[in-house]
C-alpha cells in the first residue's frame, strides 16, 4: 500500500498535511501519535471512508477511489473502534456479514461461506460462542467477533482502528497476539493505531510516528522509540529502560 | 442447515394462519356466514379465476364448486364487503411493518416508524384539503380525498429528504428533525382547516384514525403491485440493512455502499407508505410496535425479522379490523384505535418480559 503525499482537512482544519508512506506486504504497522494528530483520519483515509483532497492512497497500483466498495472488500478488513450496537444479532450471524462481497444478490449462504466462518470463528476463538447476542458478550469478547468478520472477507490487509484501548490487559495482550498470529501465518498486513508505546514496540515490525498530520519518523521499533521521538512529539520527558530484552520499554519521568 | 429449514417451516405456518384467520374473519360480523359457505364461495371464485385464466372465456360461478346452498346475500357480503377488507387490511399491516422494520434499520433507530419522515401528516393534510374543498373527482379505485393524501404524502417525504440531504450524503438525524418539524407544521395547517369547516370535523377525524370501511377489490388492486414489488427489492436488500444497523463506516468497509442503498429503500419505502396511507388513512402502532415485536422473538437478522414482521403485520392488522367491525353492533370503529388499545399493553408486557439484559 503507498500513501502518495496525502492531505486532508474537515473544512477548514488540516488533518493530513502531505503524508507519504509505502507499507511493505505483510507488514505489522503501528501508527502512534497524540490525540488529533490524525491517527483515525489517516485510517479512514486508507479505507476510502475519507477522500483526500490532494494526493492518493494506492493499493498494488490501483488507486483506492477507483476501486469497488465490493472489490476492495475482499482485499482490505477494517476493525473500527468499538460501538455499542442497538440491535440485536446472534454473534454468528455477525461473522457471517464479512462474506458479503463475496456473495451474490438473491444467494443463500453456502457450504463454502459457512466453512470459513467457523474456520475465522475458531481462529479467534469465539466459536463456542456462536449462538450468543452480541449483547452478552465482553467487550474483549466483542472485538475478537468483529476481527472474526473482518477475517471473514479473506482480506490481505486488515486495518484496526485502536482494537485494544478499552480492554483490560489481557485481553489487550490476547488481541495483539491474536494479531501477530495472523500477521505470521496467514501473511495478512497488519495496520494499526494504538497508545500503548511499549505494547506497540513489543509487536510491531514498523512504527509510524505521526505528529499534527505529518510522518515524524517510520521505522522499526528501535529508531522509532526514542527519549528524543517521544519528547518532540508527545512533549513528556521519558525515560528508556532496555535492559535484556531488545524491544524499547519506556516509562515517564 | 437445519436451522434454514427451521426457518422457512415457520413461514409457512405463519402464513398458513394468516389465510385460515382470513376465512375465519369472513364468517364475522353483523351477518353470521357460516366457515363452510365462506370456503365454497372462495373456492369456487378460486375456481373461477383460475379457469378464466386458463381458458380466457367466461366461466360461470358454481361450475365446480356448487353455491345452490348458500344465500345470494351471503355470497355479496363474502365476496364484495368482507373479503376486499380483510385483504386489503392484511395488506395494509404487511407494508407498514415492512416500512417500519426498514426505516428502523437505515436509521438505525428504533423509534422510527413509516411515519418518520412525514408521510403521515403529509398524507392527512391532503386529505383534509380535500374533504375541506369537497370535490369528487375519483380517478381509478382513489376518490379526491385519497388521491389528495397520496401526492400530501409523497411531497412532504420528498421535502423532508431533501432538506435532509447534504450534497450527496443523508443525514439520519437531520431526517428525523425535519420529519418531525414537517409534521408539527402540516398538523398546524390542518388545526386551521379544522377551525374554519367545523362541519366537516367528524370526517377529518375520522380519516386521520384510520379505516377500511370503504374497502373494495379495486384498492386491493392498487396496492397489491407496489407491494409486491416493494417486499422483494427490500428483501434484496436485507443483507445491506444488517450490515447497516452495525455501522454505516464497518458497512461500507464490508462492501456495501451504504449511501445507494439508503436512498433506494427510503424511495421505496416511502412510496409504499404514501400509497398504504392514502388507502387506509393513519394507522399508527402497527409500523413501529410489529418490527420490534419481532425483533424480540426472532433477532434483527433482516433476512428472518422481514419477512416474518411482513406476515405479522398482516395477521395483527387483520385481527385489529375484525374486532374494528364487529366489536360494537353498527359501527365501525377506527382501526387505529383497536391497534393502540392491543398491541400498547401486549407490547409492553413483552418489552418487560424478554428485555432483561437487554437494551432493546
Amino acid at each position: 500500500m503507498k500513501v502518495d503525499k496525502v492531505k486532508f482537512k474537515y473544512s477548514n482544519k488540516t488533518v493530513l498535511n502531505g503524508l507519504n508512506l509505502d507499507i511493505e506486504k505483510g507488514s505489522f504497522l503501528s501508527i502512534l501519535g497524540p490525540n488529533g494528530s490524525g491517527k483515525t483520519t489517516l485510517l479512514k483515509n486508507m479505507c476510502n471512508l475519507l477522500k483526500p483532497y490532494e494526493g492518493a492512497i494506492y493499493i498494488d497500483n490501483l488507486q483506492l477511489k477507483g476501486i469497488k466498495y465490493k472489490d476492495l472488500a475482499k482485499t482490505m478488513a477494517v476493525v473500527h473502534q468499538g460501538s455499542n450496537p442497538n440491535f440485536e444479532f446472534n454473534i454468528h450471524d455477525i461473522v457471517l456479514m464479512g462474506r458479503y462481497p463475496h456473495q451474490k444478490r438473491f444467494s443463500f449462504d453456502s457450504k463454502a461461506d459457512l466453512d470459513i466462518v467457523k474456520q475465522v470463528m475458531q481462529d479467534t476463538d469465539i466459536w463456542k460462542l456462536r449462538e450468543k447476542s452480541i449483547f452478552e458478550i465482553s467487550g474483549g469478547e466483542r472485538q475478537r467477533v468483529i476481527i472474526a468478520r473482518a477475517l471473514a472477507q479473506q482480506p490481505e490487509i486488515l486495518l484496526l482502528d485502536e482494537p485494544i484501548t478499552f480492554l483490560d490487559i489481557k485481553h489487550q495482550i490476547s488481541i495483539l497476539n491474536l494479531c501477530k498470529k495472523l500477521n505470521k501465518e496467514k501473511q495478512i498486513t497488519i495496520i494499526t493505531t494504538m497508545h500503548d508505546i511499549n505494547l506497540a514496540s513489543r509487536y510491531s515490525d514498523y512504527i509510524l510516528l505521526l505528529d499534527s498530520g505529518k510522518v515524524e519518523v517510520l521505522d522499526i521499533p528501535e529508531k522509532v522509540v526514542t527519549e528524543k521521538n517521544i519528547e518532540a512529539v508527545y512533549g513528556i520527558k521519558v525515560k528508556l529502560i532496555n535492559e535484556e530484552k531488545e524491544v524499547p520499554y519506556i516509562i515517564p519521568e | 442447515m437445519d436451522r434454514k429449514r427451521g426457518f422457512f417451516l415457520k413461514i409457512i405456518s405463519i402464513t398458513t394462519v394468516l389465510f385460515l384467520l382470513m376465512i375465519f374473519a369472513t364468517t364475522v360480523g353483523s351477518v353470521k356466514v357460516l366457515i363452510r359457505d365462506t370456503v365454497s364461495i372462495i373456492a369456487s371464485e378460486i375456481v373461477y379465476i383460475a379457469e378464466s385464466i386458463v381458458t380466457r372465456d367466461e366461466v360461470y360461478i358454481g361450475e365446480r364448486v356448487s353455491l345452490d346452498n348458500v344465500r345470494k346475500q351471503h355470497i355479496f357480503i363474502v365476496k364484495n364487503i368482507r373479503l376486499p377488507r380483510i385483504v386489503l387490511a392484511s395488506l395494509v399491516g404487511a407494508v407498514l411493518a415492512l416500512v417500519g422494520t426498514s426505516y428502523q434499520a437505515i436509521f438505525k433507530n428504533p423509534m422510527a416508524d413509516p411515519f418518520v419522515m412525514g408521510v403521515s401528516s403529509g398524507a392527512a393534510f391532503g386529505a383534509t384539503l380535500g374533504i375541506v374543498l369537497g370535490l369528487n373527482v375519483g380517478v381509478f379505485a382513489m376518490g379526491t380525498t385519497a388521491i389528495l393524501a397520496f401526492i400530501g404524502a409523497l411531497l412532504t417525504t420528498a421535502i423532508v429528504y431533501n432538506l435532509a440531504r447534504v450534497g450527496n450524503k443523508i443525514s439520519t438525524t437531520s431526517i428525523l428533525l425535519a420529519g418531525i418539524v414537517m409534521s408539527s407544521l402540516l398538523s398546524a395547517g390542518i388545526s386551521l382547516m379544522m377551525i374554519f369547516n367545523q362541519d366537516d370535523l367528524s370526517k377529518i377525524v375520522g380519516w386521520t384514525m384510520g379505516s377500511f370501511n370503504a374497502a373494495n377489490w379495486d384498492q386491493v388492486a392498487l396496492l397489491l403491485v407496489p407491494t409486491l414489488i416493494g417486499l422483494v427489492v427490500l428483501v434484496a436488500l436485507s443483507r445491506e440493512m444488517n450490515a447497516i444497523v452495525l455501522g454505516e463506516e464497518s458497512a461500507q468497509n464490508i462492501g456495501v455502499n451504504v449511501e445507494i442503498v439508503k436512498k433506494i429503500i427510503i424511495v421505496v419505502a416511502s412510496l409504499l407508505a404514501a400509497i398504504a396511507v392514502s388507502v387506509s388513512g393513519i394507522i399508527g402502532f402497527v409500523g413501529l410496535m410489529v418490527p420490534h415485536l419481532f425483533r424480540l422473538i426472532v433477532g434483527s437478522n433482516h433476512k428472518k425479522l422481514l419477512p416474518v414482521s411482513v406476515l405479522g403485520g398482516a395477521i395483527f392488522l387483520l385481527i385489529c379490523d375484525t374486532i374494528a367491525r364487529s366489536a360494537l353492533e353498527g359501527m365501525d370503529i377506527p382501526v387505529g384505535i383497536i391497534t393502540s388499545i392491543i398491541g400498547g399493553p401486549y407490547f409492553l408486557y413483552l418489552l418487560k418480559k424478554t428485555r432483561k439484559n437487554k437494551l432493546i
